[in-house]
């Protein structure tokens, strides 16, 4: 396992070292702030709206968790998802690219090991990018009476559907000699898994029912409003388990001839 | 010993190598010299065990390369045509990242790393960037790669392009020294630079050994000619 180790330290040493990275993690932290005080200045208006009222109804009062919390996770799913194909398209394009590969196929790592120690490095440093932008939010915990349920699922949510949209990157990376393709290709197919919820919400029937179990957005519902479905949480963690076995399927298939 | 049977890898009708059989003796050198396109990469390649034979056998130090893929890697030191490396690592690191993937313990593998450098006189280089080396500091770089790990069996793919003068003497003072405990196979187009040192020359054309000499009779015919291309004209008639 210490092979494995080496790899992730080195893809997150060239994390560290490329300053693009910075800028990602800099970017990502930067919109979601910006999204994170626009939601929490429209809701201080709501409030003051609502205060103004000559009467005033407890059940539309404004809800914090509901109008900034969901609100901020819903659209930081969206910023990662537009983000995570810059940060997956080197993990085996640009081992390819460098023409790495073929050392670490000619290393003590086996197949199963490489493209595990891929996920581990791509996931680490999404990590650092959700806990750098769940700050604000959870810092809200500090400074009001916010529900604490519904911010801890709806980072848990946001954690578990960025890990399935890396699964989809690293697979278009693993298909890919080329970063700037591998980074294409996955931003359409996370952007399609993405608009699927569009037509899933005014759609009936079984079409409705299949494109609403293969949206991540529909899915991440139940973890935004504060509640831990099965079902939801089954469908990410089989996301990424496919993307991975894809992944080691086709890195097997290619890899005998790099 | 290198034990090639009829190894074929076909990537067009006319591209690859065609029913390639070799013996090269444990502890000896040899060249295997052509033009482009003749499949002396390919070859090395397949050897190295990154690339599938469509068919044939071949072995390297009793293990079979079909059998015995992760085992033979462990003996194997390979230097591609296109030295690999991460732009961003300096010397050092790269070392010490495929030292560790090879699964070399640590302070072993600083002592290796540092003897490596000094020999091939990049010690003072160790902590410069990748992207900011020559190519021929980033060839000597590729070759330390290869040797990491003590191979038994080195697979050389042009290891002489890009090096200047004193590199390619260094080089050359290493290999010698290398080759009283490795098998050595290196392709090249210009046999002047190595054919000294060889035991043994293949001469390659079209994916096929259309001839093979021993090192002293290669010298013989490098006095009279001066590239190889005058020897694979030599090897054709």
């Amino acid at each position: 396992m210490s092979s494995v180790k080496s790899l992730v330290l080195k893809d997150l040493f060239s994390y560290k070292v490329t300053p693009v990275y910075y800028f990602f993690v800099a970017a990502i932290f930067c919109i979601s702030a910006f999204i994170f005080f626009n939601l929490f200045g429209s809701f201080n208006a709501q409030v003051v709206e609502y205060l103004n009222l000559p009467v005033r109804d407890s059940r539309y009062a404004p809800n914090l968790n509901y109008s900034v919390v969901s609100s901020y996770f819903n659209a930081l799913l969206f910023v990662i998802l537009l983000f995570t194909p810059f940060i997956t398209m080197k993990s085996f394009a640009g081992e390819k690219n460098s023409g790495m590969l073929s050392m670490l196929l000619l290393s003590k790592l086996s197949n199963f090991q490489i493209v595990l120690a891929k996920f581990i490095s791509v996931l680490i440093f999404l990590l650092l990018i959700l806990f750098l932008s769940s700050i604000l939010p959870f810092s809200l915990i500090f400074f009001s009476d916010i529900e604490i349920g519904p911010v801890v699922t709806g980072f848990v949510g946001v954690l578990i559907a960025s890990m399935s949209f890396s699964g989809i990157g690293i697979l278009c990376s693993a298909c890919s000699k080329n970063e700037f393709f591998a980074a294409i290709t996955s931003l359409f197919a996370l952007f399609f898994f993405y608009i699927i919820h569009a037509p899933a919400e005014n759609m009936d029937g079984a079409l409705g029912s299949v494109l609403k179990a293969v949206s991540p957005l529909w899915q991440v519902k139940d973890f935004l409003r504060g509640v831990v479905g099965f079902a939801p949480l089954v469908f990410f963690i089989s996301l990424f388990l496919l993307t991975f076995s894809l992944t080691f399927v086709f890195f097997q298939k290619r890899n005998c001839d790099v | 010993m290198i034990s090639v049977n009829g190894i074929s890898k076909k990537y067009s009708k006319d591209s690859g190598i065609f029913d390639l059989s070799f013996e090269i003796e444990s502890n000896s050198l040899a060249l295997l010299l052509g033009p482009n396109g003749a499949g002396k990469s390919t070859c090395l390649k397949v050897l190295s065990t990154l690339s599938k034979p469509d068919s044939g056998a071949a072995s390297m130090n009793g293990l079979d390369l079909l059998n015995n893929k992760n085992k033979l890697q462990e003996i194997i030191g390979y230097v591609p045509e296109l030295i690999p490396h991460y732009s961003e690592f300096t010397i050092y690191e790269i070392l010490s990242f495929l030292g560790d993937i090879r699964g070399i313990e640590k302070k072993e593998l600083d002592l290796r790393i540092k003897k490596i450098l000094q020999e091939f006189d990049l010690l003072k280089f160790q902590h410069k960037l990748c992207s900011d080396l020559s190519k021929g500091m980033l060839q000597t770089v590729g070759i330390c790669q290869a040797i990491l790990h003590k191979p038994k069996v080195l697979l050389l793919d042009e290891p002489g392009s890009g090096l200047d003068a004193t590199q390619l003497q260094n080089f050359i003072r290493i290999l010698n020294k290398l080759k009283k405990t490795t098998s050595i196979l290196i392709s090249t187009h210009y046999a002047s630079s190595f054919a000294f040192l060889a035991d043994r020359v293949l001469f390659m054309k079209g994916g096929r050994i259309v001839d093979t000499l021993s090192g002293a009779d290669c010298r013989k015919s490098i006095s009279s000619l001066d590239n190889l291309y005058g020897l694979s004209e030599v090897a054709n008639i």
